[in-house]
């Protein structure tokens, strides 16, 4: 994996930075590395290689989470899914779709036991 | 042809009509799809900005299609590349161990066998049959978001061109409809910066669609939940920010469903009451 030269090139071609979000010389210098697309054309344009995925990530466990990112985590470790679930089966058997199989919540719970949310 | 579709919690929760519409345009496609919900969330963009424990959840969707004997269908940008990375990760054996006895602890293994394609991937390799199956061509024209995470990071995907995809368009062209050149097609939609700044997610989705329809677009073609999310759940913030930026969504099954000659109720096309200007 490739060092940063804070050649600029990530930035260039951010949706975030394009629309206002503060950043330095490469979108991994900035204070809020969550307003992000996920686009990583950030990846792509780097000249270095950079694991801009991994270093994204990791920045991001060491800053506060914003309420959105709590909100999906906490779904996700409660029930499985990303979003709520309720209702979706009466809304599915309405057009003829087969029902979820809801996960067990022991079995989030074993898979995702060091996720903490403080 | 046997396949598993991974639908994901966004087409779950909220659009019905992708799920129907692929189903039924992957069948006259020669697929199998068998009727499989267990799945649970590819960790998306939540668990790894929280930890590296996001693996052994998309590991475990691995899994349970391994049990199946069955390759993946994705829906979703996002998705694809989550489950796509895990199984590149899996490639280590040491991490491969860890992971299985995290997965055996729910009485599953993972051997790293399940083949992960998002939808535009298999209809890619199938254009002879689409070309075959379409009865009524389009009169329409239409422009294209192309799923970002699809093809980025291309290092995940393996897939297509990551910053000017083709495979949309080749396969668009093949229902007749006209494909609209429009200044920001390449950009992302930019729905998940909806999470932290809806003013950013809106003010992106209403660029992108006004560009689209200053182009003459009658439509925009997805194929990814989270671009619809943008596009047509957001659509009245997004009109009260931009009046020309008013655009129906089509999900891309819809569009090549339409061109097989299949009714509306097949298609989920009242769903969303998606009405064609
Ligand atoms: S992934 Fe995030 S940081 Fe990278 S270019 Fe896209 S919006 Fe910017
Ligand atoms: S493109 Fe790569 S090398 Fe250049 S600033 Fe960004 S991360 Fe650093």
């Amino acid at each position: 994996m490739g060092e940063c030269n804070r050649c600029g090139a990530c930035k260039h071609v951010c949706i975030a930075f394009k629309r206002g979000v503060a950043t330095g010389a490469s979108v991994l210098e900035r204070e809020d590395r969550f307003t992000c697309a996920g686009c990583w054309k950030c990846i792509e344009a780097c000249p270095e290689g950079v694991d801009i995925y991994s270093l994204m990530m990791e920045a991001r466990r060491r800053g506060r989470l914003p309420d959105s990112f709590r909100m999906g985590v906490k779904y996700i470790l409660d029930t499985g899914y990303a979003m709520p679930m309720r209702g979706v089966n009466a809304i599915r058997k309405m057009y003829g779709m087969g029902a979820i199989r809801k996960v067990k919540p022991e079995v989030v719970k074993k898979l995702l036991r060091d996720v903490e949310l403080d | 042809m046997e396949r598993l579709l991974y639908l994901g919690c966004m087409v779950y929760n909220r659009f019905p009509d992708y799920e129907l519409s692929a189903k039924v345009v992957l069948s006259k496609l020669g697929f199998k799809l068998r009727d499989f919900h267990e799945f649970a969330c590819c960790s998306s963009t939540f668990i790894p900005s929280v930890s590296d424990a996001w693996i052994y959840l998309a590991a475990y969707n691995l899994a349970l299609a391994e049990r199946r004997g069955l390759d993946i269908i994705s829906l979703c940008g996002t998705c694809t590349s989550m489950l796509k990375r895990a199984n590149l990760m899996l490639e280590d054996e040491k991490l491969k161990e860890k992971v299985n006895s995290r997965l055996a602890e729910v009485g599953l293994s993972y051997s790293g066998s399940v083949v992960v394609s998002h939808l535009l991937e298999v209809l890619k390799e199938k254009e002879a049959s689409i070309r075959a199956n379409v009865t009524r061509p389009l009169n329409l024209r239409v422009a294209l978001q192309h799923p970002c995470n699809v093809f980025r990071p291309s290092e995940v995907a393996r897939f297509d061109n990551p910053f000017k995809p083709k495979a949309m368009r080749e396969i668009v062209a093949l229902t007749g409809a006209e494909i609209v050149d429009y200044a920001m097609e390449y950009e992302c939609c930019g729905s998940t910066l909806l999470l932290t700044s809806k003013t950013m997610g809106i003010s992106s989705g209403a660029d992108k669609l006004a560009s689209a329809r200053e182009a003459g677009a009658q439509a925009i073609i997805v194929s990814c939940g989270n671009c619809a999310y943008l596009f047509d759940r957001h659509q009245e913030d997004i009109r009260k920010l931009e009046a020309k930026a008013e655009l129906p969504t089509l999900f891309l099954p819809q569009l090549i469903g339409m061109a097989f000659g299949l009714s509306r109720e097949e298609l989920g096309l009242d769903i969303r009451r998606v009405e064609l200007g």
